[in-house]
């Protein structure tokens, strides 16, 4: 009864989705974030960044998606918004053959820039374009798996921005692959007791509930955990809105 | 504080911040990175204009001796602290070489007099000095003179002095160019005259010579020559020049015709006197206007110009003038006169020269009065005409001044008289090809001084002036065209000319480009050897500053061309001197600057930037490479804008920001790690008290918004000229901008929260304004966040976007940019919330505890709610002074929230302790001394929490049979709002009399059935309540109808009431209806139904239809409360008669 604001936290990760140009990095973001399909043909400027809000296995994040120019010329422009990543999106084209040999630049690229350690970072493969047909199609599901084994990436998927298929998939994916990861973290981190690397950011499950981002704290009693947008970012005035609820909820309790 | 005034006075702060010296806040503040924002900033902008400032300032300023330094300018060893000795450049040789040596040099060019011979012919022409000027008592000086200039040993002198007086006296000639004459007399009948000239030496006057007759015209112009042989004595002869009118041999018929043309009386009476002496002669006779008579000792060696009057006998009548050019000469063989005088000049300047006070550079071109003598001398005596002795002087004076440097205005005044001469040579003339070898001769002094031009201080006007007179020279010069077989530029002087191939003809206009990009190229090599660091293994912050100094040289050598050199070139041979230079500089600083950047910028290591949880500040030593950096970007930048205002070309250079892009990475990347930095120090500095009485946040909050405001000015000066790398770039900065708020925000509260941690934990909790403060500070910087970040220029670079893309592109990158901001002014916002939350929180104790006492003990001797409502009295008016209205607001809610939760502990508690109704009647009042308090802050409280708790109160607060009525009225509330009814309604009619209540029970209608049958033997039981009142008035009963649900009663009773029970208006009278069943005891329930006494006065005499419920559970607080009064009985008995009949 005295805690009466349930600790609604979105945990909020951080998305950074990589590739070669023109290989469907932007429509794969615009149709998770917004659900629409871009016809025009457009090149992403350095980059852009949304957010998104989703339940997964019961909990609620935050995605905060930047989404990178494939471009060479953008590369100084773009390594920046690396660091602090707890996701990283492979993409390729399956209609582009060189799309799939540039993936492994993109990772080193990647694993420079961002400081983090290969083995313990989730990178997802994600193959955009499944929508094509069968007679233009250079890459196959299982040389791509063979990449994957030698890379040891554990996640690899299939999508189309085209026709809606698995796009969310691919963000959970990941998100599942990252839980996983820093549960296996944590659990070392629990064995090997206090010797505890205090210069070096941890990562820990705990360590992000309140962030850049809009839904980073909603420590308001945000109780429906439908994961309506609106709700995540909740304005003020209904923040206290909503927490005038609280008093009330025992009375549920009563029964005659 | 609304927004806009809020920036307002922001900017007037950070103005005075500027005025003043830094305080020692700042000082502290800065300390901790060296100042790193200043620099990167406004200081930094400051310091590098300084530079060029103080590069500029020698160049313009140090006004060295002039006196001292004019002597020959061209090889002078450049001495100017800028130009350090350069040895290559001296090759010009030894001036002070042996005079002898000289004259070898000066006859060494292929010419075959002698100087004796010269001399000879130069004391001939002493003794027969021709001319007015007396030189006769000259003689011996001009000779003394001469041996001296032509260095004869005197026995040889006296030798050739016999000779030369011996020899007959030259023939001399007099020449006259009859000009013109004005204003003549008339001697025609016309009024106008035909004239003519005559020529004649007085001494030879049968030798006469005439002019062409102008005919009718009194202003004629002859402009004709003539040449006279002067025999003998020509000092005593004496030209005499008559005008004459001409009349032809006319007959007198046509004389007589011309009687028309006559004019006046006057002209008549000529023609009648014309007529008649043609009648009586019959031969004309020409008449004489006017005559002058001129002595030849009048004329200067030089010759003369001159009017003379036109005389007639002794009349002093003015018979017009005359305009007679008069010069005498000798007869000579041209070519050797021209080569006489050649040498002679030579000799005349070397000897000048040698005797001469001043350098050689200074010489004016005037000789000594001695040597202008001979020179006319010899000029006339030798028939030589200004060409001739302008070649000659040209020839000359080119060959003394390849070893003797001769001011160039010399050979512009030759050139201006040759210049218009020269078309007319003939190709093959001796003159052109003198001519030519001149020009060939200075050419390379010329191209020097263009070259060298960067030797001597602009301040200097000389070198203005020599280079002033170098363009006139070429300008002049390459009018005509090079013949063929002159070789302007032999390879062995001209190796700096640029030949890519052997057979490029070189021209005058390459060649001033070859120089002045030579002359450019040496410089630039010098300096970009000089300026080099010995060591070979400098480091990049080494090269960095090398270049910087590289080129603020050469903005400062530009700016010089600007300002001194190119209005002269451009003006006197159309060359855009400046332009040239730096499209020379574009390409080899791009070369030198590229590799150099771009090696620098490899160089550069990452840093370490935090994320976004800050769990740790990287160190932030070492990081002073990258101010460097951008102080080269801002020279380069600065730079390329000068050249484009310069050249129309594409430059090289233009590209130069391109090298930069990891460098700027790299500085945002610093930035945001000294800015983190900052922020911390900024908070620990902060004493959370107010920055001065107008505002209401401290120094932390103004340090936070100035970093913003250098990185703004950063950005600015940036000003990265690629819109999509622009983009790109704010969208870091925009991203770290609001970090750097989170940041903020997160320290703040950190901050604020040690100040109570500090104390002692059980100390009550005492809202001080750094509270307030911090809330302040930390909504300040989030609204100063968007505007801020607008003043970045994203909009126009968005627009910028939209015009180099496509629109859909500018929305989307817009729509990123808006994305970050709003997550940040979300989660800074939530900060500021979970902030008040605490506060709220932390009050929530002492709240407690008041509210508890107060509620305990008797509420007149409590002084428990007395220091309750000082304590919230006193915090919420700190919070109200002190915050804004949206915060105040917030922690307002807060509070409430707070409040209404410990009431709620407070009264789950008390329940449970089957506290006695009077406990929560306190506990109400206080409730509503709060409310009032709180109505005090003027701020509308939250009526959900309070009505709740007040109601839940409310019924804490009854005794049990005031909670029961309580719970009847809210039957009945719940009967008028029921729409149906399952279980049938009931009819009824009321009166009241003076003491009793007249009760008809009419009917029911649709009772529920009971029975099997489907029907029900119903009756009704009426009961007043509450009972207490209505003790012994007994319940009326009516009879039982048999099978019917719609049951006829019509029934009417009379209950005796007294008066205080007729005049309770909230009195109740409960209906129940039951079906009696046959054979058991009790009746089965169906439903029931209220009325209070109020309405049935409201509705008397009238049916009152009425429909039957149930009692159920509803959340009904009344309920609950006597559910809690556990161990009252009439509680109990009351909730349990309650669910038997809700479960009947």
């Amino acid at each position: 009864m005295t805690n009466m604001r349930p600790p609604q936290k979105s945990k909020l990760l951080k998305v950074v989705i990589l590739g070669d140009g023109g290989v469907g990095k932007s429509a794969l973001l615009t149709r998770f974030v917004s659900n629409r399909y871009e016809e025009n043909n457009f090149h992403t400027i350095g980059v852009e960044f949304m957010n998104k809000d989703i339940v997964v296995d019961g909990e609620r994040y935050t995605l905060q998606i930047w989404d990178t120019a494939g471009q060479e010329r953008f590369r100084a422009l773009r390594t920046p918004f690396y660091r602090g990543s707890d996701i990283c999106l492979l993409c390729y084209a399956l209609d582009d053959r060189d799309s799939l040999r540039g993936l492994g630049l993109w990772r080193n690229e990647f694993l420079n820039y961002a400081d983090v350690e290969a083995d313990k970072f989730p990178f997802i493969v994600v193959g955009n374009k499944s929508d094509i047909q069968p007679h233009k199609r250079q890459v196959s599901y299982e040389s791509v798996q063979q990449w994957c084994a030698e890379q040891q990436i554990a996640s690899h998927i299939e999508t189309s921005s085209k026709a809606a298929m698995n796009v969310s998939d691919a963000f959970v994916l990941g998100l599942r692959q990252w839980k996983h990861l820093e549960c296996v973290a944590e659990a070392e981190l629990r064995h090997n007791g206090d010797t505890i690397d205090l210069t070096r950011p941890i990562r820990l499950v705990q360590r992000r509930l309140c962030c850049t981002g809009g839904g980073g704290i909603n420590k308001d009693g945000d109780g429906d955990g439908d994961g309506d947008d609106a709700a995540m970012r909740t304005p003020s005035k209904k923040l206290f809105g909503q927490k005038r609820s609280a008093p009330k909820a025992p009375a549920t309790n009563y029964r005659l | 504080m609304d927004e806009e005034q809020m920036w307002k006075g922001f900017f007037v702060k950070l103005h005075e911040l500027k005025m003043n010296p830094p305080t020692e806040h700042e000082h502290q503040l800065q300390d901790g990175d060296d100042g790193f924002f200043e620099k990167f900033g406004s200081l930094l902008r400051q310091k590098s204009q300084l530079n060029e400032n103080i590069l500029k300032t020698p160049l313009s300023t140090s006004k060295e001796d002039i006196q001292t330094e004019e002597i020959d300018l061209i090889i002078e060893k450049p001495n100017h602290a800028e130009y350090p000795s350069i040895d290559t450049f001296e090759e010009e040789s030894d001036l002070q070489s042996d005079t002898n040596d000289i004259s070898d040099a000066v006859f060494d060019s292929g010419t075959v007099m002698n100087v004796e011979d010269l001399y000879e012919e130069i004391l001939f022409e002493i003794y027969n000095n021709i001319g007015c000027e007396n030189n006769e008592g000259r003689i011996e000086s001009l000779v003394g003179f001469v041996q001296d200039a032509f260095k004869i040993p005197n026995s040889t002198h006296l030798e050739i002095c016999d000779v030369a007086r011996r020899k007959e006296p030259p023939n001399v000639r007099l020449n006259i160019e009859i000009i013109k004459a004005e204003n003549l007399l008339s001697k025609d009948s016309n009024g106008l005259s035909d004239p003519f000239v005559t020529l004649y030496l007085e001494s030879k006057n049968s030798h006469r010579y005439n002019s062409s007759v102008k005919p009718a015209t009194l202003n004629p112009i002859w402009e004709e020559h003539f040449s006279l042989p002067i025999a003998e004595n020509p000092r005593e002869e004496v030209l005499i020049v008559e005008v004459w009118d001409f009349d032809a041999a006319e007959t007198v018929k046509e004389k007589v015709n011309k009687i028309m043309d006559v004019k006046g009386v006057k002209g008549l009476s000529k023609l009648m006197k014309e007529i008649a002496v043609t009648a009586s002669s019959g031969k004309h006779d020409n008449e004489l206007i006017g005559r002058a008579a001129i002595t030849l000792k009048s004329i200067p060696v030089c010759g003369l110009t001159v009017w003379y009057n036109l005389e007639k006998g002794n009349k002093a009548r003015s018979r017009g003038s005359i305009l007679v050019n008069l010069t005498l000469s000798a007869e000579k063989n041209k070519s050797v006169a021209v080569q006489e005088h050649k040498n002679l000049l030579k000799l005349l300047l070397m000897y000048e020269l040698e005797t001469s006070q001043v350098a050689y550079f200074w010489w004016s071109g005037k000789f000594s009065s001695n040597a202008e003598i001979i020179r006319s001398q010899h000029a006339v005596q030798s028939g030589l005409s200004p060409v001739d002795c302008a070649i000659s002087q040209w020839h000359a004076y080119s060959i003394i001044h390849e070893t003797h440097k001769l001011n160039f205005s010399l050979f512009n005044s030759i050139l201006d008289i040759l210049t218009p001469v020269i078309s007319c040579m003939q190709k093959d003339s001796e003159d052109l090809a003198t001519y030519w070898d001149g020009v060939r001769r200075i050419l390379p002094s010329c191209f020097a001084v263009i070259r060298k031009i960067r030797y001597k201080n602009v301040s200097d006007l000389n070198v203005t002036r020599a280079v002033s007179e170098v363009l006139d020279i070429l300008g002049k010069v390459k009018v005509y065209e090079v013949p063929v077989t002159v070789d302007l530029f032999p390879t062995s002087v001209y190796g700096w000319i640029h030949r890519d191939d052997a057979n490029k003809i070189c021209n005058i206009d390459s060649a001033i480009i070859d120089a002045i990009n030579t002359g450019t190229k040496e410089w630039l090599e010098h300096i970009v050897e000089g300026s080099k660091y010995s060591s070979d293994n400098e480091t990049d912050e080494e090269k960095l500053q090398y270049i910087i100094k590289l080129i603020q040289m050469i903005r400062s050598d530009l700016q010089r061309a600007m300002e001194y050199f190119d209005k002269l070139f451009y003006h006197k041979i159309q060359l855009n001197y400046s332009a040239i230079l730096y499209l020379l500089y574009d390409s080899k600083l791009t070369d030198i600057c590229k590799s150099i950047v771009k090696d620098v910028c490899n160089n550069i290591k990452r840093l370490d930037v935090p994320d976004d949880q800050f769990e740790y500040l990287p160190k932030i030593d070492n990081l002073n490479m990258g101010t460097t950096l951008f102080e080269l970007y801002l020279v380069l930048k600065r730079y390329v804008q000068l050249g484009e205002s310069l050249c129309t070309d594409e430059l090289e250079m233009s590209g130069f920001y391109q090298w930069f892009e990891t460098g700027v990475t790299h500085w945002l990347d610093i930035s945001i790690i000294k800015a983190l930095n900052r922020i911390q120090k900024a908070i620990d500095l902060d004493q959370l008290v107010a920055v001065d009485e107008t505002v209401k946040y401290s120094s932390s909050a103004v340090d936070t918004l100035s970093i913003f405001y250098q990185i703004k000015i950063f950005w600015q000066q940036l000003d990265w000229p690629e819109v999509e790398g622009s983009y790109t770039f704010i969208a870091k900065i925009v991203n770290d901008l609001c970090r750097c708020c989170i940041f903020y925000a997160q320290r703040m509260s950190q901050r604020v929260e040690k100040l109570t941690k500090l104390g002692d934990n059980n100390k009550m909790f005492i809202l001080s304004e750094e509270w307030c403060l911090a809330i302040n500070n930390m909504d300040y910087i989030r609204q100063s966040l968007p505007s801020f970040i607008k003043e970045l220029g994203i909009d126009n670079v968005i627009q910028k976007l939209g015009e180099y893309r496509t629109n859909l592109e500018a929305d989307r990158c817009s729509s990123t940019i808006h994305a970050v901001i709003e997550n940040a002014l979300d989660t800074e916002r939530n900060q500021i919330v979970e902030l008040i939350e605490i506060v709220a929180h932390k009050m929530a104790p002492p709240m407690k505890l008041y509210l508890a006492e107060g509620a305990e003990v008797l509420h007149k001797d409590s002084n428990s709610m007395d220091q309750l409502m000082m304590y919230l009295e006193s915090s919420l008016d700190t919070l109200y002074n002190t915050l804004n209205e949206v915060n105040f607001g917030r922690i307002l809610e807060s509070i409430w929230s707070e409040l209404s939760i410990i009431l709620y502990d407070l009264i789950q508690s008390n329940l449970d302790k089957r506290r006695p109704p009077a406990y929560f009647k306190n506990l109400k009042e206080t409730l509503q001394t709060m409310i009032y308090c709180f109505k005090m802050g003027n701020v509308e409280t939250d009526v959900d929490i309070l009505s709740t708790i007040k109601i839940r109160l409310d019924a804490y607060a009854l005794e049990t049979a005031d909670l029961i009525h309580q719970y009847y009225i809210e039957r009945l509330e719940y009967q008028k709002n029921q729409p149906l009814s399952p279980f049938g309604q009931l009819t009824i009619r009321a009166e009241f009399t003076d003491s009793s209540l007249l009760l008809t029970i009419l009917n029911a209608r649709n009772l529920l059935p009971m029975d099997s049958n489907g029907l029900v033997d119903s009756f009704i039981k009426a009961s007043f309540m509450p009972t207490i009142r209505f003790n012994g008035v007994s319940p009326v009963k009516t009879a039982v109808h048999h099978k019917n649900c719609f049951p006829l009663y019509d029934q009417e009773f009379c209950i005796i009431l007294n008066e205080q029970q007729l005049a309770a208006g909230d009195s109740l009278i409960l209906f129940s209806v039951k079906d009696k069943d046959l054979f058991g005891m009790s009746s089965q329930y169906i439903g029931e139904c209220y009325i209070s006494f109020t309405d049935l006065r409201e509705s008397e005499g009238e049916q009152i239809i009425m429909n039957l419920s149930r009692p159920e559970y509803t959340d009904s607080d009344t309920l609950r409360a006597l559910e809690f009064r556990q161990g009252d009985k009439q509680a109990k008995d009351f909730i349990k008669k309650l669910k038997n009949k809700s479960y009947s």
